[in-house]
């Protein structure tokens, strides 16, 4: 019989200090894009879940793929109507092609991911391998 | 003519000052929230466009239901605010990134005259709050015809 291994810390050492070694990494390569989403990533017992704020873009502009466990959010944010009539008093908002990368687990079903558009947010829910879930191990007593 | 104006530079200096505090805190030891501003967190971005009609206020608002945008007019001060709840309960979540503001938002703008303030319309989709405003009659441009005499 093997060992049963105590699985090492040092597989992802500052997994518990610090948010930017999560096993579901930011990625920061640059791309020619205009602008990047905020996000919020979360993790529960059964998902990770990204939910990045994409006000004004219309469903038909956002783009999610997963590649080589690479998920990019992608897509483009249109100015609503431009006319010439109109005079621009004030333009805080960001508009433009936008982009953001993230790196998923190894194990992660790629197919079972779930993205949901409501009021500006987009939800990414993405769902742990079985491996990945904590698993309860029932202790039983003996009299 | 006047413009439709944004409201409190002196308020976004507080919020500065609240953020640098917030940053720098335990450095100076100084305390959390002024008393000069509301508990307002952020603030949402807005874009304001002008047409012979009237202006266009949009105010970026994602994740924020409709029920919690409140948005009200006051001698010719118009008052958007309201609240963004995070999505779910945060309970039995582990965060590992939170980039996204929440809390209590207020902008507030300075309306020209000539408005016809109970004609406003606001309208909310997709994260962003539309805001239509017609300028009265008064202050639409008018065509001064020209008679030639020969």
């Amino acid at each position: 019989m093997t060992y049963l291994t105590l699985r090492r810390p040092t597989r992802n050492p500052f997994r518990f200090y610090s948010p930017f070694f999560a096993p579901l990494r930011v990625r920061t390569d640059a791309g020619t894009y205009d602008w990047a989403p905020s996000v919020d990533i979360s993790e529960t017992d059964d998902n990770f879940e990204i939910r990045a704020e994409l006000p004004g873009v219309a469903k038909d502009d956002l783009h999610v793929s997963v590649k080589d466990n690479r998920l990019t959010l992608s897509g483009e944010k249109r100015q609503e109507n431009v006319d010439d009539t109109q005079n621009y008093r004030r333009a805080e908002r960001r508009y433009g092609n936008f982009q953001r990368r993230f790196t998923l687990p190894s194990e992660v079903k790629t197919d079972d991911i779930k993205a949901e558009y409501t009021n500006g947010v987009l939800t990414l829910s993405i769902p742990k391998p079985e491996a990945a879930k904590p698993t309860e191990v029932p202790i039983s007593t003996v009299s | 003519m006047n413009y439709l104006r944004t409201r409190r530079p002196v308020g976004n200096l507080f919020n500065l000052h609240n953020q640098m505090g917030k940053v720098f805190g335990d450095l100076l030891g100084s305390e959390e929230g002024g008393t000069d501003t509301e508990s307002t967190t952020w603030m949402p971005t807005v874009d304001i466009s002008e047409t012979e009609n009237g202006f266009e206020i949009r105010a970026e608002l994602p994740g924020v239901s409709e029920n919690d945008v409140n948005v009200s007019v006051t001698d010719n001060l118009l008052t958007i605010k309201g609240e963004k709840h995070q999505e779910a309960e945060t309970d039995g979540k582990n965060y590992h990134r939170v980039e996204r503001r929440y809390g209590s938002f207020q902008r507030s703008f300075t309306l020209p005259r000539h408005i016809e303030t109970d004609a406003i319309k606001a309208e909310f989709k997709d994260g962003v709050l539309t805001l239509g405003i017609p300028k009265a009659e008064a202050a639409k441009p008018t065509e001064v015809p020209i008679t030639v005499n020969s």
